[in-house]
């Protein structure tokens, strides 16, 4: 897994993106097939992201339990596309652009385009009225997603990094090329210099984001400690009524649908509160020094210092 | 936005790859000159999106097609239409019905291209590597480091990436059938009507006089192009041709025979 830094994104291009996005879904909307979710734009995508472990698959599962909403597994390409459409915008200078007859948004607008038809057919699928895409990497890309989708809804799930460096201590994750374990699940520092990092993108993301929000931090303490209000206040912000099934998350069937998904057979059982707290049983007296020494910054700003 | 029909992939495209300093940029400013063709600067994204495509579904297709009612053709027809979307934009500026992307490593991505694009010509611009091992020594083009690259140095190094690219090519232009068209950079500076004939008779189009009149236009010559800018304000000469004979010591010609006589061979440039 690489590491990579958010770039901030220049007002500007906002202004291009949304004119030429909605001429984008319309033309999509025009040539499209059949079904009311064909003839309408991506209507305010919902993207979420966190550090793996940190609760995402939960969060997955609650939104597809809403009437409104629809969920699947982790697409996984996302982080890809996103990773992608900025190489390719490094790459293709002022010259180049002008010599292909680019605007400022043709690149952005070409890679929306792809990210919603691989979205649509989900959503057309499922019969619902929005898009949820939830793959953990998300979280490195949500300044990337806000560009491609300025209306996005995007919801970063947190939780305590020494929980989730105990957590990714042991799993049985390794690279699908070299077959060799990632190094975030065998080193405590590696694994915590992960969850930093992200929560600084993020972080960025947020202040991007700004006070017209569209971007929710979710802490998965207050999922299992205060289920309703927590989820109250994300569907509140998702701009979705309440609805009591989604309390009920844990008989969604599609819950165990994830190839991907390590805690599938988790959020297929009621909230456990067992999981908080779980490092000081796990991790060695060295392996929290060196989780405090990467991230004691990130973890006393985000209250994790008890 | 794209043309195309229905399900189907973007239409009127051509890819061109090859080996640098092979012709790439005299075809570019070549086809340019044709009234129904447009041909811009190396692009460089498409190998990278094909890729991704081969990647992507190698290892999430089976997941996409079960979880996300993404089918294969479908995820396809994401890919090639994002190409398409990066090069209409060129055609409706030019007015011309085709859009030529050439850069040098699309030679390598041929098989994912003729998956993508299956009625797309995919152009192999071929030279004797012997010249173009010459060519590159005399460039001072840089590496990924920024450093001068290693074949500016020692035309083994160019040889060597010459046979790799233009044996990939052709590889893949096996398996690739009639799309794949191989242009030899020698019969496009003398004979150039005839060396173009294949690429015109599969997409349609006839010959133009206006062609050869390519070095009185003013096109934008970028990034590495800029090597090739004195030779394409000329008109065609076969006088690049052997000039590895001049250029390489005999020396360094035996170390090049040594390292990629076989696909010189292959080629037909050496008995």
């Amino acid at each position: 897994m690489r590491r990579s830094k958010a770039r901030p994104v220049p007002p500007a291009i906002l202004s291009f993106a949304r004119p030429a996005l909605f001429l984008l879904y319309a033309a999509e909307a025009a040539r499209g097939g059949t079904g009311p979710a064909a003839m309408t734009e991506l209507d305010a995508p919902i993207f979420v992201g966190g550090v793996p472990r940190s609760g995402t698959t939960l969060v997955r599962v609650v939104l597809d339990s809403h009437s409104r909403i629809a969920c699947g597994p982790e697409l996984r390409a996302t982080p890809h596309v996103c990773e992608l459409c900025d190489m390719i915008e490094r790459r293709i200078d002022p010259a180049l652009a002008a010599a292909y007859g680019y605007t400022p948004d043709t690149v952005t607008a070409s890679f929306a385009r792809l990210m919603a038809s691989l979205l649509r057919p989900g959503l057309q699928a499922s019969g619902k009225a929005r898009i949820a895409e939830k793959t953990p990497a998300n979280g490195r890309w949500f300044g990337k997603l806000r560009q491609l989708f300025p209306d996005c809804h995007q919801v970063h799930v947190v939780r305590d990094g020494r929980d989730v460096v105990a957590s990714l201590l042991g799993q049985d994750w390794r690279d699908g090329r070299t077959g060799q374990l990632f190094d975030y699940v065998q080193d405590a520092r590696a694994a915590a210099r992960l969850w930093a990092t992200q929560i600084a993108d993020a972080r960025r993301a947020r202040e991007e984001a700004g006070a017209d929000g569209r971007f929710h931090e979710l802490r998965y303490e207050d999922v299992v400690q205060d289920p309703r209000g927590t989820l109250q206040r994300l569907f509140d912000f998702l701009g979705e009524p309440w609805e009591e099934r989604v309390l009920d998350f844990h008989r969604n069937a599609r819950a165990r649908d994830g190839q991907n998904e390590t805690s599938a057979p988790q959020v297929s059982r009621p909230l456990y509160r067992e999981s908080i707290g779980r490092w000081r049983s796990i991790l060695t007296p060295g392996q929290i020094d060196d989780v405090y020494a990467v991230a004691g910054a990130e973890l006393r700003t985000l209250g994790y210092d008890g | 936005m794209t043309a195309e029909r229905p399900g189907g992939a973007p239409k009127h495209l051509v890819f061109i790859g090859g080996a640098p300093r092979s012709g790439l940029t005299l075809l570019r400013a070549l086809l340019d000159a044709h009234p129904a063709i447009a041909c811009g600067p190396d692009l460089g994204a498409v190998p990278a999106i094909v890729r991704q495509w081969r990647d992507i579904a190698g290892t999430l297709g089976e997941n996409l097609a079960q979880h996300h009612a993404l089918p294969e053709p479908a995820l396809k027809q994401s890919y090639a239409r994002l190409i398409g979307d990066l090069l209409e934009p060129l055609r409706a500026a030019s007015g011309k019905r085709w859009v030529a992307e050439k850069t040098n490593a699309n030679v390598l991505v041929f098989d994912e291209l003729h998956a993508l694009f299956p009625d797309a010509p995919l152009v192999h611009v071929v030279r004797d590597g012997r010249d173009v091992a010459a060519s590159l020594l005399r460039t001072g083009w840089p590496d990924a480091s920024g450093a001068p690259a290693a074949y500016n140095k020692d035309p083994v190094y160019g040889a060597t990436l010459w046979a790799k690219m233009a044996s990939a090519g052709r590889a893949a232009g096996q398996r690739c059938g009639a799309a794949y068209i191989e242009l030899r950079y020698e019969e496009l500076v003398a004979q150039p009507k005839a060396a173009l004939a294949p690429l015109l008779e599969r997409i349609g189009e006839r010959w133009n006089p206006a062609v050869t009149g390519f070095h009185r236009r003013a096109i934008p010559l970028l990034g590495t192009e800029t090597t090739s800018a004195a030779r394409l304000r000329q008109p065609l000469g076969a006088t690049s041709i052997g000039r590895w004979r001049r250029d390489l010591s005999a020396a360094q010609q035996q170390a090049i025979m040594a390292a990629v006589g076989g696909v010189l061979n292959a080629f037909g440039y050496v008995r």
